[in-house]
């Protein structure tokens, strides 16, 4: 009896850690890995390439992501992690569990090219104000427009606790400098309310509560595509848009480092970044790819990118969100 | 308990004297306060009469509107908002109205929100006290001639005011560690509570020491506040009468007409047309598209295998710390011990749920215990959180049987599993709640099975937040309807199936 | 002149009570189950039936217990016990218990009656048996409703504090001209009482006649049967 218990163990021990050679854990966001997310098809693309199971562990945001990692430290099962961004790339950083990645990203196409020897990016955007067309006869053309016209009703997302909001506090540093504060006070006046996240501001503006909400210039798109509505618009903005750019990093405690390096190669081949157009909602990265849907060519186009240094925006993030506070309940 | 102190481990008070002197901080301090205050007021104000009118008549509806009320505070926060602007919204059901916009978006807004949640969660706990009240003193009411206005004043009040403190702390917690709603519906940063300044040193500083300050200070205003309260909650003067009888009719006038009807229709007016906004997508036909979804079912299947267990361990755990409390209440020095016990609940309810979470997740780690347990992890910890609902919902009952009968069981020697059995009858309604309650609680849980979320725990309120996520709102209003439902069935079915078939409420 | 003709139905049991009671007081007997309480609940309201209840040509049947000119005392809970034991009686002449002079001697006379003087301040759960049960009569001594219910309100008493009550009831009821029914299952009781005793059963009245009746019944009669002679 024993022998024979014995070997039931080895057998199941056995079955588990081949299914776990097999088996890549991405941790990534919600929205990602759902049903009508790039998830899905990504996950059946890898497989067929890699005969491997593809194991998505959906947490609530991209910053849920890094704080999960670091919760887990090294004893995280996850082997790569898809949905950080432009912004949260100097604090995984610091935490010291990412493993640098060997992927050749010459031909990568973001704003002033790519070379992070942690972070591959695969997908990418513009912050933009979003209407409706229908209700809004002389829409903004300037981030200006946004923040001096008293009657246009605001929605923007909390740069506390959400991305966006980080996005937006960025782009309004580097068109006012040192003037944002003043900004700020000015936008407050004709700010409906200042959301959580994402959703909550989105969701409130497709009620009507407000004239724009900070979104995606990318954002339009999907009404497009998946309702067939064209009254939403991307607001142009002439000093220029700021990116969001959407990463994946390798963990260094990988248990599985080498499908991981294998996956990190993949998020820059065409089978990856065909999906993230009608998937994500954002652009692709890479330029070897289909043709995007007809939507795409509506929107505006980014024609001028600002960006802050990273190593700056890491410093005085801080700094600049008290700036906020203090402007925008003066 | 633990996993809070896991979190403390983390901390190093000596660098806390930068915090203390933060104004930014007190701020959010002064405005949490105030805002969970009004709140809580607001809705008790609200809540006695409405309660007071539901116990005492009858009309068609009313049951219905009971069920609606159990499941006010399970709705997720984003479709409650949704619901809220569709009424109250610059393009709202208000405004075509009344021909103005209602002042959404600040301080009205979040008491708006605020008693949405918590008005009905109030007017259940009262109800409960009401039907602690011994028929025999209606009988008296009944001779003796007492109006509707003299009855609450002798008879209810008196009972009420044992209630009342707890039930104040309760609101008052849930809207003091409130955080969506207060900045979707704050209208700026002006309006934050503490609990944002928890989110963000947790998740985008991920600083674990100022995170258990942030949560330290929050538990130390919320038990001043818990001790300020317990200063006026009344000495326990409970009956032993065990007389049933039927309902008999109190001297009826116009003033207890016009409150009666005054209240039903600010119920009518304020809680209803959100609820009505919430459930109206189940006229479309992308409802019923929803549904033919696989992963609906799916999410619907993990929600459930999460809060049964979940809510049958709450009261488990519940009925121990009761079964413990009462027996040594009335006792030499018991009370100080019953006091401690009943309260210990509510610390749950002081922690932010994200910091308890953390904190478990810290001691998992440190203990060795893999996320291949999350099922059991999550199952723990949202029974956990359910347990202030819980020993509300059971405690009186529990005392006053022991008040009752204590005796009689000493002196047959009828103790634990025997008496539990001898006592069913007269305690199933009461447990049924609190186990109703727990598994809400559980199905509508996003922050636990956020944090510890791994494939297979994919519940209902995370399938609504993925299609919200991805532009899919309205569709997550059918998910948010679908949610609704299933909760009012699992309500109706524990209430009946354990509760007995003369569950009022 | 309280007079009834009431039928009653609840689950198996059927009930038809006719009477007609006279001035002062009259102590049901019968069996247990019988409908003995069940017949004081209809008379004070507590119950409703079919049929017709009159008191000195008023029709009762279709009020409510407080518009009813009737006071009633049952086995237990006849206190408020969050009100001390003057405002338990206070809140039989006002239910608001804000009391003119007038009615503050009423209710110190009342005290005095019952011989609860001292006793105003405490609490009921502060009191004894006989004690809670007497602050209950004060209250219908002021009152003052001319017919009086009592279900059996000194079984748990005594048997000295018993008779005293009983002799209380007594005096009051003669003093005040009330009509007192009492249900008991003490033939003792009634004895002490006087007036008249009336035998339910079954739910029904099966004989009302004068106590002398329960001392020299006759041989063969239903109250025999009843004593167990």
């Amino acid at each position: 009896m024993p022998f024979k218990s014995f070997a039931v163990t080895a057998a199941a021990l056995l079955a588990s850690s081949i299914a776990a050679a097999n088996t890549l854990n991405v941790y990534t966001y919600d929205s990602f890995a759902s049903e009508w997310g790039p998830g899905p098809k990504i996950k059946t693309r890898f497989e067929a390439q890699c005969d491997c199971e593809v194991n998505f562990v959906a947490l609530d945001s991209s910053v849920g992501i890094l704080s999960r990692v670091q919760l887990e430290g090294e004893a995280s099962e996850a082997d790569v992690l898809l949905g950080l961004d432009l912004n949260l790339m100097q604090s995984a950083k610091q935490t010291d569990l990412l493993a640098k990645h060997n992927v050749d990203t010459t031909d990568v196409q973001t704003p002033n090219g790519w070379s992070d020897e942690y972070f591959v990016p695969f997908d990418q955007g513009y912050f933009a104000f979003i209407y409706d067309s229908e209700k809004l006869e002389t829409p903004p053309t300037s981030l200006k427009d946004v923040v001096e016209n008293q009657d246009l009703k605001v929605i923007y997302q909390d740069p506390r606790t959400s991305t966006p909001g980080l996005g937006l506090l960025l782009w309004m540093k580097s068109v006012y400098g040192e003037q944002a504060a003043d900004a700020w006070a000015q936008l407050s006046e004709h700010t409906v309310t200042v959301t959580k996240g994402w959703y909550d501001g989105y969701s409130l503006f497709l009620k009507g509560e407000a004239d724009v909400v900070l979104s995606y210039t990318t954002s339009p798109a999907y009404h497009m595509v998946a309702e067939g509505e064209n009254k939403y618009k991307a607001a142009e903005a002439s000093e220029g848009f700021y990116p969001q750019i959407e990463v994946a990093a390798m963990m260094n405690s990988a248990p599985n480092k080498a499908l991981a390096e294998e996956f990190m190669q993949f998020i820059l081949a065409p089978e990856f970044q065909n999906v993230v157009a009608t998937g994500n909602w954002m652009y692709p990265v890479m330029n070897n790819i289909e043709p995007l849907p007809e939507a795409f060519s509506t929107l505006p186009e980014a024609t001028k990118v600002l960006t802050l240094p990273a190593e700056q925006v890491a410093k005085q993030r801080q700094a600049w969100v008290n700036e906020w506070l203090e402007a925008t309940t003066r | 308990m633990a996993a809070f102190v896991a979190l403390l481990s983390y901390a190093s008070p000596s660098d806390w004297g930068r915090f203390i002197d933060d104004p930014y901080i007190w701020r959010l301090v002064r405005f949490s306060f105030l805002q969970a205050s009004l709140s809580a007021l607001l809705s008790m104000a609200l809540a006695i009469p409405v309660a007071s009118c539901l116990y005492h008549r009858r009309f068609a509806g009313r049951q219905t509107l009971l069920n609606l009320f159990a499941v006010s505070m399970v709705v997720p926060t984003i479709v409650a908002i949704l619901g809220i602007v569709v009424v109250y919204g610059r393009h709202g059901w208000f405004t075509s109205v009344f021909g103005f916009a209602f002042p959404l978006y600040g301080l009205g807004g979040i008491l708006l929100a605020h008693v949405f949640f918590n008005m009905p969660l109030a007017v259940r706990v009262i109800l409960q006290a009401y039907g602690l009240i011994p028929d025999s003193q209606w009988r008296l009411a009944s001779q003796l001639g007492l109006s509707r206005w003299q009855a609450f004043h002798l008879i209810e009040w008196s009972y009420l005011k044992k209630t009342l403190p707890g039930l104040f702390l309760l609101v008052f917690m849930l809207c003091f560690s409130s955080f969506a709603v207060v900045l979707s519906l704050g209208g700026g940063p002006r309006s934050s509570t503490l609990e944002v300044a928890i989110y963000q040193a947790l998740r985008f500083e991920f600083d674990l020491n100022k995170a258990s300050y942030l949560s330290l200070l929050q538990v130390a205003i919320c038990s001043t506040v818990a001790l300020a309260v317990y200063k006026f909650a009344p000495a326990v003067r409970q009956d032993v009468s065990v007389y049933q009888g039927q309902r008999l009719p109190l001297r009826s006038g116009v003033l207890p007409n016009v409150i009666d009807g005054l209240s039903l229709s600010v119920v009518l007016l304020w809680v209803l047309p959100p609820f009505i906004a919430i459930l109206s997508p189940i006229v479309s036909p992308l409802f019923w598209h929803t549904l033919q979804a696989n992963d609906l079912w799916w999410s619907v299947w993990h929600s459930v295998r999460i809060a049964l267990p979940s809510g049958l361990l709450a009261l488990v755990i519940g009925l121990s710390i009761a079964a413990l409390a009462r027996s040594v209440r009335w006792r030499s020095r018991g009370d100080w011990l019953a006091d401690k016990l009943e309260q210990s609940g509510n610390l749950v309810l002081m922690v932010p749920g994200l910091v308890l979470a953390t904190g478990l997740f810290l001691l998992l780690r440190h203990l060795g215990i893999g996320l291949r347990h999350a099922y059991w992890i999550v199952v723990w910890v949202n029974a956990v959180m359910a347990l202030p609902f819980v020993l509300r919902a059971i405690m009186p009952t529990l005392y006053q049987q022991e008040k009752r009968y204590r005796h009689l069981y000493e002196q047959l020697q009828i103790f634990g599993w025997s008496r539990l059995r001898l006592e069913w009858q007269q305690i199933r309604t009461a447990m049924a709640q609190g186990l109703a309650y727990a598994v809400l609680l559980s199905l509508g849980d996003l922050g636990v099975v956020a944090l510890f979320g791994s494939k297979g725990l994919e519940t209902l309120p995370m399938y609504l937040f993925q299609l919200i996520g991805s532009y899919r709102v309205e569709q997550g209003g059918c998910v948010a309807v679908v949610l609704i439902l299933l909760c009012l069935a699992l309500f109706y079915g524990i209430t009946r199936l354990v509760g007995g078939r003369r569950a009022v409420i | 002149m309280l007079s009834f003709d009431i039928q009653y139905h609840w689950q198996d049991f059927q009930a038809d009570y006719q009477a007609q009671l006279p001035a002062g007081i009259t102590s049901i007997l019968g069996p247990s189950g019988g409908g003995k309480s069940t017949l004081l609940s209809l008379l004070g309201g507590y119950l409703s039936g079919q049929g017709i209840i009159e008191f000195s040509g008023e029709k009762l049947d279709h009020l409510a217990p407080y518009e009813r000119p009737v006071s009633m005392l049952f086995q237990s809970d006849n206190l408020f016990p969050q009100l001390n034991v003057w405002d338990n009686v206070a809140i039989g002449m006002s239910p608001t218990r804000r009391l003119t002079n007038e009615q503050n001697s009423k209710l110190k006379w009342a005290l005095e009656q019952t011989q609860l003087l001292g006793f105003a301040q405490k609490f009921p759960e502060q009191l004894s048996g006989g004690q809670a049960q007497r602050v209950a009569i004060a209250r219908v001594l002021v009152r003052d409703k001319p017919v009086l219910l009592l279900d059996e309100p000194f079984s748990a008493l005594d048997p000295r504090l018993r008779d005293e009550m009983l002799q209380l009831v007594r005096s009051l009821t003669h003093q005040f001209n009330w009509t007192t029914v009492m249900v008991t299952h003490a033939p003792n009781d009634a004895k002490t009482l006087g007036g008249k005793v009336m035998l339910v059963e079954h739910g029904q009245v099966q004989a009302l006649v004068d106590v002398q009746a329960l001392s020299t019944p006759e041989s063969g009669s239903i109250f025999t049967q009843y004593l167990g002679l």
